[in-house]
Order: C-alpha cells, then sequence, then structure tokens
C-alpha cells in the first residue's frame, strides 16, 4: 500500500504536478468521451489529420503571441481545415482519404518550415509535438474546464440526433434530421477537443487519447452508456498513472520518461488487456458468439477506412 | 559528391519510387494506412540504433512484423479497420519515443525521425532508395494488372483463382518498403506526402493508370528537386519544403483543371463493403 | 378506363354518394432530375388509406428515386406530390421510411428496443425521458414484428431477415400514415417475410398507407393492392391483375430476364 502511495499520490504534491494531473485527468476524461463518438462515426482519419493540420496554425499562434496566442492559432487552422476538407470531398477525382493525406502533410509541413527558420528548431518542435504537460499553468487549466464544459453540454443535448445519425444516416435523413449540420457538429467538436489538447498534450499524443479509451471501452462492452463513462474512466486513469510512472521513473530509477508517451503506453496496455481478457471472458461465460454474418470482409484491404 | 547533390538525386530516386507506389497507395485507399505505418516503423529504428544495427534493416524487419499485426487486427470482425490503424501508429510511435527518451540527445533524434535529414544522407542511402526502386519496378511489372484486376472487382479476383491475400501482402510489403528508405529522408509525416500526394495530383489530370502513373513519377521527382533546392537557398528544412511543394502542386493542378471534363466524371471506385450502389 | 384506373380495389366506379376519403399520398406527372439528367418522369397515381402499392422495375429504374422524392429528399422538375394534402416536407411527422438493412453496422452497439425506440424520438424530443407511453409504442411494435423476446440484444446480433423486421418496428413505433419500404424481401429468411407481410398487413388495417419498391412480383401481387411500373418512366399504375401483363413487363424491363416465384417465368428476348 506505502508503494502505491509513494507511486501515485506522493509526486502530486507539487503544485506543478497537481496542475498537471488536473490538466490530464479532464483532457483524459473529455477526450475519452468524444472518443467515442469518434468511434462510432469512423472519424480516426479525419481527427489525426486535424491533430496534424492544426500544427502551423500552433506555430504561427506562438510565434505572433507567444503561448497564448497557441489556442487561437490553433483553433483557426483546424477550422480551414473542416473548410478545406469539405469543399475538397466534394471534387470528384480527389478520393476523401487523399485529401485528406495531403491536406494533413502540407500544413504540417508548413508548420515544420516556419519552426525550422527559427532557432532552437528542435526544443519547440519537440513541446508543439509532444506537449508540455509539466508548465500546465492555472489559466490554462480553466480553460480546459470551459472547453470540456460545453463540450460535454453539447453532447449531451444533440444525444439523440448524434445517435440516430450515427447509427442509420439513411434514416435518419428520411426522419427530417439534418445529418450534414450534425456532422458539421462533431467535426467541429472534435476539432475543438484536439486544439485544446495540443498545449499539453502536444499533437502527437492527442489521437491516441481520442481513440484509445473508447475502443477500450468498445471491447469491454455493448452498451453505449457503458462504453462512454468507460472511455472517460480510462482516459483519466491513463493520465493519473502514466503522469505518476513517469515520475517515479525519471527520479528514482534513472531513466527518464516521456510523461505524454508513457500516457499513450498505458492506455495501449489496458487496451491489450482487455482484449485479451475479452477473449477469455467470452470463452468462459460460453456467451452467444458476437459475430453474426458480417456483411463485408472488414479489413485494411477492402479500403474501408470510412471516411466521411 | 556534395551533400546537396546528395539530397538532389536521393530527392529525385525518391520521388520516383514514391510516385511509382502511389499510384496503388492512392487506388487502394491506403494513405491512412500508410501514415499508420510511417508512425509504427518508429521504434524499430530506434531499436535498430540501440542494438548498434544497421538502420535500415532493423526498421525493415520491424516494419514487417507491425504490416503482419495490422493485417491480423483488422480482420477481427468486431473491430473496425481505422480504429485498429489508429491504435497501431498511436502505440508504436509512442513506444518509439518512450525508447528514444531513454537516452540522451532525445529531442534531436526525434525531430529527425519526424522531418527527416535528406541533407545528410550519403551513397549508402542512395543505394538502399535505388534497391527499394528496383523492388517497387518488379512488382509493378509483374503484378500490375492483378493489382489493378484486384483494385476493382475483388470478388472476380477471388473467383478467378487468384490468391487476394497474398497480392495484398506483397503489395504492404513493398510501401512498408518505401516507407523504411522515405522516412530517413523526410521524415515520418513527411513520407505520406511522398506516398499519396503524387497519384493525387496525377488522378486530377486523367484517369489512365499508365498515364497517372507517368505524371505521379513525375510531379514527385519535380517537386523532391525543387524542394531540396528551395531548402538549400533559403535555409530551411528540406522534407518541408518538398512536401510544401507537393501540397502547392495539388492545389495548383485542382485550379488548373476544374472544370475539365476529365473532372465531371467520377471515376469508378474500387470495391467499397456492402452492397454495390443502387440507383 | 381499363387497366390504368387510379381508383383503388378494383373493377367499376364507385357511386358518387359516399365521398371519397383523401388520398393519402398523390402524384401528379412527377419529374425528377439529377442535374440535367433526367431520373423519372410522367409518374401518376394515388394511394388511399390501407392500400399499399408496390414499386416495380429494374436496377436503376428510379424507386429509390421516387421515394426519396416523396420524403421531400429530392426536388421535383416538375409535377407534384402531395402526402395527406400537403407539401412532403410537412407530412415528415406523419411518414415513416424503413431502409434496408444492410446499410446498417452489426457492431453497433445499440439494443433492439433501443433501435425501435429511436422510431419514437421525434415525439419524445431531445430532452425528455420515454414516458410509459413511449414504451408501450415500442413493446407493441416489436410484438407485431414478432420480436419481442429479442429486445434487449444488441441489434447486430439478429439475422438480416430480423433486423429487418426491427427496423419494419422502428417505424410502425412511429405511428405514421404513411409508410415507405426500399426493398424490404431482399434477402430475407422465409419467416422473416411471413413476419413482415404480416405488420405490413396489420398497418394497413389500422389505416396507414403503404408504398414499397421491390422486386418480388409475387409478393407484389399478394400484399398489394395496386402496383407501379416504373423504368425511367412509368409504364403503369393500378391493380396487379390488370397492370402485371406480359406486355407491360416486357416493356418496363427492356428484355431483361424476370423471375417470377411460382410457376410462371417470363424471359423477354433482348
Amino acid at each position: 500500500m506505502n508503494a502505491a502511495y509513494q507511486l501515485l499520490i506522493e509526486p502530486f504534491r507539487y503544485p506543478f504536478m497537481t496542475r498537471a494531473l488536473m490538466e490530464l485527468l479532464m483532457l483524459g476524461a473529455l477526450a475519452g468521451t468524444v472518443g467515442v463518438l469518434i468511434l462510432l462515426r469512423r472519424l480516426a482519419f479525419m481527427t489525426d489529420a486535424l491533430t496534424h493540420t492544426v500544427f502551423p496554425g500552433v506555430v504561427i499562434g506562438y510565434l505572433l503571441a507567444g503561448e497564448g496566442g497557441i489556442f487561437a492559432g490553433a483553433l483557426v487552422a483546424g477550422m480551414a481545415t473542416a473548410l478545406l476538407l469539405t469543399a475538397l470531398t466534394r471534387h470528384p477525382a480527389v478520393s476523401e482519404d487523399a485529401a485528406l493525406a495531403v491536406l494533413l502533410t502540407s500544413f504540417f509541413a508548413v508548420g515544420v518550415v516556419l519552426v525550422s527558420r527559427e532557432s532552437g528548431y528542435t526544443a519547440d518542435l519537440t513541446a508543439f509535438l509532444f506537449g508540455r504537460i509539466l508548465t500546465v499553468t492555472s489559466g490554462q487549466l480553466v480553460q480546459t474546464f470551459a472547453v470540456a464544459g460545453a463540450v460535454l453540454v453539447v453532447l449531451a443535448v444533440l444525444r439523440r440526433p448524434l445517435l440516430v445519425t450515427t447509427f442509420d444516416r439513411i434514416g435518419a435523413q428520411a426522419a427530417g434530421y439534418r445529418v450534414g449540420l450534425l456532422d458539421l457538429v462533431t467535426n467541429g467538436i472534435v476539432a475543438l477537443v484536439v486544439v485544446a489538447s495540443v498545449r499539453a498534450v502536444g499533437t502527437m499524443l492527442v489521437i491516441a487519447l481520442l481513440i484509445v479509451p473508447a475502443a477500450t471501452g468498445r471491447v469491454l462492452s455493448d452498451r453505449l452508456p457503458v462504453i462512454a463513462v468507460a472511455a472517460a474512466l480510462l482516459g483519466a486513469s491513463a493520465g493519473w498513472i502514466g503522469l505518476a510512472v513517469s515520475y517515479d521513473v525519471s527520479l528514482h530509477h534513472g531513466l527518464r520518461l516521456a510523461s505524454g508517451a508513457t500516457v499513450v503506453l498505458v492506455l495501449i496496455a489496458v487496451y491489450g488487456v482487455a482484449l485479451g481478457g475479452g477473449a477469455v471472458w467470452r470463452q468462459l461465460a460460453g456467451r452467444r458468439a458476437a459475430h453474426p454474418g458480417s456483411v463485408h470482409e472488414a479489413s485494411v484491404m477492402t479500403g474501408d477506412v470510412g471516411v466521411r | 559528391m556534395t551533400p546537396i547533390q546528395a539530397a538532389m538525386i536521393e530527392a529525385a530516386l525518391l520521388g520516383a519510387v514514391g510516385g511509382l507506389i502511389s499510384v496503388q497507395v492512392v487506388v487502394r485507399r491506403l494513405p491512412f494506412f500508410t501514415l499508420a505505418m510511417t508512425h509504427a516503423t518508429f521504434p524499430g529504428v530506434v531499436l535498430a540504433a540501440l542494438a548498434g544495427l544497421n538502420l535500415y534493416l532493423g526498421a525493415g524487419a520491424f516494419g514487417v512484423l507491425i504490416v503482419l499485426g495490422v493485417l491480423l487486427l483488422s480482420r477481427r470482425p468486431d473491430h473496425d479497420t481505422t480504429t485498429a490503424i489508429g491504435i497501431v501508429l498511436s502505440g508504436g510511435f509512442a513506444l518509439g519515443v518512450v525508447l528514444m527518451s531513454s537516452r540522451d540527445g532525445f529531442t534531436k533524434d526525434l525531430t529527425a525521425y519526424t522531418v527527416g535529414q535528406i541533407l545528410t544522407v550519403g551513397p549508402p542511402d542512395l543505394i538502399a532508395v535505388a534497391a527499394v526502386g528496383l523492388l517497387v519496378t518488379a512488382l509493378l511489372v509483374v503484378a500490375g494488372p492483378r493489382l489493378s484486376f484486384r483494385a476493382f472487382d475483388p470478388v472476380g479476383y477471388a473467383a478467378a483463382g487468384h490468391r487476394p491475400a497474398l497480392l495484398d501482402l506483397a503489395l504492404l510489403l513493398t510501401i512498408e518498403a518505401v516507407i523504411v528508405v522515405a522516412v530517413p529522408a523526410v521524415g515520418a509525416i513527411l513520407a505520406v506526402a511522398v506516398l499519396v500526394a503524387p497519384a493525387a495530383i496525377a488522378r486530377l489530370w486523367t484517369h489512365n493508370i499508365v498515364a497517372m502513373t507517368v505524371l505521379a513519377v513525375l510531379a514527385a521527382v519535380g517537386c523532391g528537386v525543387a524542394g531540396v533546392w528551395i531548402s538549400t537557398r533559403y535555409d530551411v528544412a528540406a522534407g518541408g519544403t518538398i512536401t510544401v511543394a507537393t501540397g502547392v502542386a495539388f492545389a495548383a493542378s485542382l485550379l488548373a483543371t476544374a472544370g475539365s471534363r476529365v473532372n465531371l466524371r467520377r471515376p469508378p471506385a474500387p470495391s467499397r463493403r456492402g452492397p454495390p450502389p443502387r440507383e | 378506363m381499363d387497366g390504368e384506373s387510379w381508383n383503388a380495389g378494383g373493377a367499376g366506379r364507385r357511386a358518387i354518394a359516399t365521398p371519397l376519403p383523401s388520398p393519402v399520398l398523390e402524384l401528379d406527372g412527377v419529374q425528377v432530375a439529377y442535374g440535367s439528367v433526367p431520373a423519372l418522369e410522367g409518374v401518376e397515381g394515388t394511394v388511399a388509406a390501407g392500400e399499399a402499392v408496390a414499386l416495380i422495375g429494374p436496377n436503376g429504374a428510379g424507386k429509390s428515386t421516387l421515394i426519396k422524392a416523396v420524403l421531400g429528399l429530392v426536388p421535383l422538375a416538375g409535377g407534384r406530390i402531395r402526402v395527406l394534402g400537403t407539401s412532403p416536407q410537412q407530412a415528415r411527422r406523419e411518414v415513416a421510411y424503413v431502409p434496408q438493412q444492410d446499410t446498417l453496422d452489426p457492431q453497433f452497439p445499440v439494443s433492439v428496443s433501443q433501435v425501435v425506440l429511436m422510431g419514437r424520438y421525434r415525439q419524445i424530443g431531445w430532452l425528455r425521458r420515454p414516458s410509459a407511453v413511449d414504451r408501450q409504442a415500442t413493446a407493441d411494435a416489436l410484438e407485431q414484428v414478432g420480436l419481442a423476446e429479442r429486445a434487449r440484444d444488441r441489434f447486430g446480433t439478429l439475422s438480416g431477415g430480423q433486423r429487418q423486421r426491427v427496423l419494419l418496428a422502428r417505424a410502425i413505433a412511429a405511428q405514421p400514415r404513411l409508410l415507405l419500404l426500399d426493398e424490404p424481401f431482399n434477402g430475407v429468411d422465409a419467416v422473416s417475410e411471413q413476419a413482415l407481410l404480416d405488420a405490413i398487413a396489420g398497418l394497413k388495417q389500422s389505416g396507414s398507407a403503404v408504398v414499397m419498391a421491390t422486386h418480388d412480383l409475387a409478393l407484389a401481387h399478394l400484399a398489394c393492392e395496386e402496383v407501379c411500373l416504373l423504368n425511367r418512366r412509368q409504364f403503369g399504375f393500378g391493380p396487379p391483375q390488370a397492370t402485371l401483363t406480359p406486355e407491360r413487363l416486357r416493356a418496363t424491363y427492356g428484355g431483361h430476364a424476370l423471375e417470377l416465384r411460382g410457376d410462371r417465368v417470363i424471359v423477354a428476348h433482348a
């Protein structure tokens, strides 16, 4: 028990660690929940593209207005992405995933070029890519709290339309739901969460927070409310454990572990356990097989990347 | 040869190889998969460096494992492909970061992996790219028609007695090989530009596979060489300028071909899941 | 007029003493185009309460397009559609649509009863909790398609035919006055097919009108008072007996082979 205390509670007597923890708890819970939406709507690629396209926004914002400009810069870049993507996908000769790839790489490259012009190139790049969780300020905490609150309220209010349009797009259209508008709201929410997470965990690791907890939740349960709660809890706990472990290992075992990356590894380890555990559980409980005639061969090679 | 000359040759070679394979990547809807592979190969590079092995071989061997892993993971019926890819992508990259952060000089190496170091390539790198180029050419020459068949009519392909899984594996491994040589030059994220943008650009001009391939190669080589030149002129990251060049070429092509007949007709999509489209 | 009569239910004209109730669906010279490409033209007919009409024609004939037009999802290039006396958009609350079940993700984490409850969402709104009335309507709808005992199972664990029945139950729960079905019997097993037919008959009895796109001529005969032959334009609208003649079928299908279950097979030569 003492060891657990040592690991999980003790590091957080320092204010900077406490702030880091609060930020990760909020972001983990928020990203976990929004991740369910991403999972069900098959938005993983678009989300990943967003994490790369906000990068030039982050750089430009920082160059123009220091730390405070990062959020605004990322937001502008996120919106530009959404608009360009919508326009590009209407073009008959451009497939959605090719469009995303070109957008993603071009925007990111602009950020890279800008950063490389400045001195101290490599350190800044790392900060943008992996965030600076240990230098989170109270002001940022308030901002994150506001974003999380707003997003969760919107999700709660729109939960039924979102459910219907995600499950049965055609049927929803027929029933009069504004599917295009809801797509826009969803993409906007994802963009907002990405932007809010960029400073703390960086662009490279946001995607893990958004995808893995929800995927784990899906492995654990067939029921949507359970999946959402599980994803939020997993996201938050992985933040806690990852932060604690990287602190402990860095300090007491001489091995410097990047905290963001550690969080991701914790998430994936939990996912792996869930997969393995789920398989064992199904064997033991003799549950009815969960694979009824799947209509299609769900494989990478059918190009079913489900980009909207 | 000077570093700049070597970089130009590398960019041209990489452009040619990337351009060739990009047609397959775009037609088979593999950009996201390619992105995931560039990230997931990263731990292999780090492990190879830690173990003192040749980086290309180490990354390559690891890459084979990853390809097999993703293929297996994506065959689970209750798992959609994008999620599987996303998980592999973030997990692989995080693993690489963790491995790397345990060493010193962390940030510099990470940057090199993310944005590449084309200006430090030497003859061994050029040879590696050329070798992969031969591999890609061999694949396209031997299996080109079959790849097209498989792309546009997978049911027919299997019914004709071929083994789709084998062809798929060959294609994915070849893509991985290109990634392994492209990443040291232009970095993990920007390698996707070399592997996707050329075909995306070409497709705006033509739907004919052969013409598309030629155009893709030309576009890629052009952007590569131009990118290196701009980077040395203005002292900015070469991986970045090459990619921006591809983006600009794409945008320019969009504008230039707007309203042309080629673009009024949607090309037949390779088989999607589910029943064929109704009216 | 012979087989092209619009009036419901069989031979002869009605006595004018009893005024006819206004039809649930009126199609008047309907024309739909995608850009400059005509997709449908010259569609005319009415469907009264308690009646079913089958939309029959080959793939690409415009059956789905017509359904979308009745739902108000595609604009008309000409003519008029009236649903319950108003425009399709305004009548949406009284109209329910049943898509083909294979467009849905079998892995989606939702139960059978939750799917059916979705049919009530327009009544329930965004925030209110489902009431006892809603829950009863859901249970009744499931009962009508014979799947009450599967209520708590995940939707994707059902067979294709069963899922189709659940989607019908979802429509029934909305208590629509017009029901639109897109190829409801495709790939459906015999048990589910019977259950679907029974449920549709039940809906008709309670006064709803039904429009179904189908390939199956035998079922059209069985379940529908009228058929509408379509292939980019209308080749007939009337009772099956009079309208499903070999000449009209040949004209509609334009020389393709047809299967008819039962003892008649029509093979038309090109």
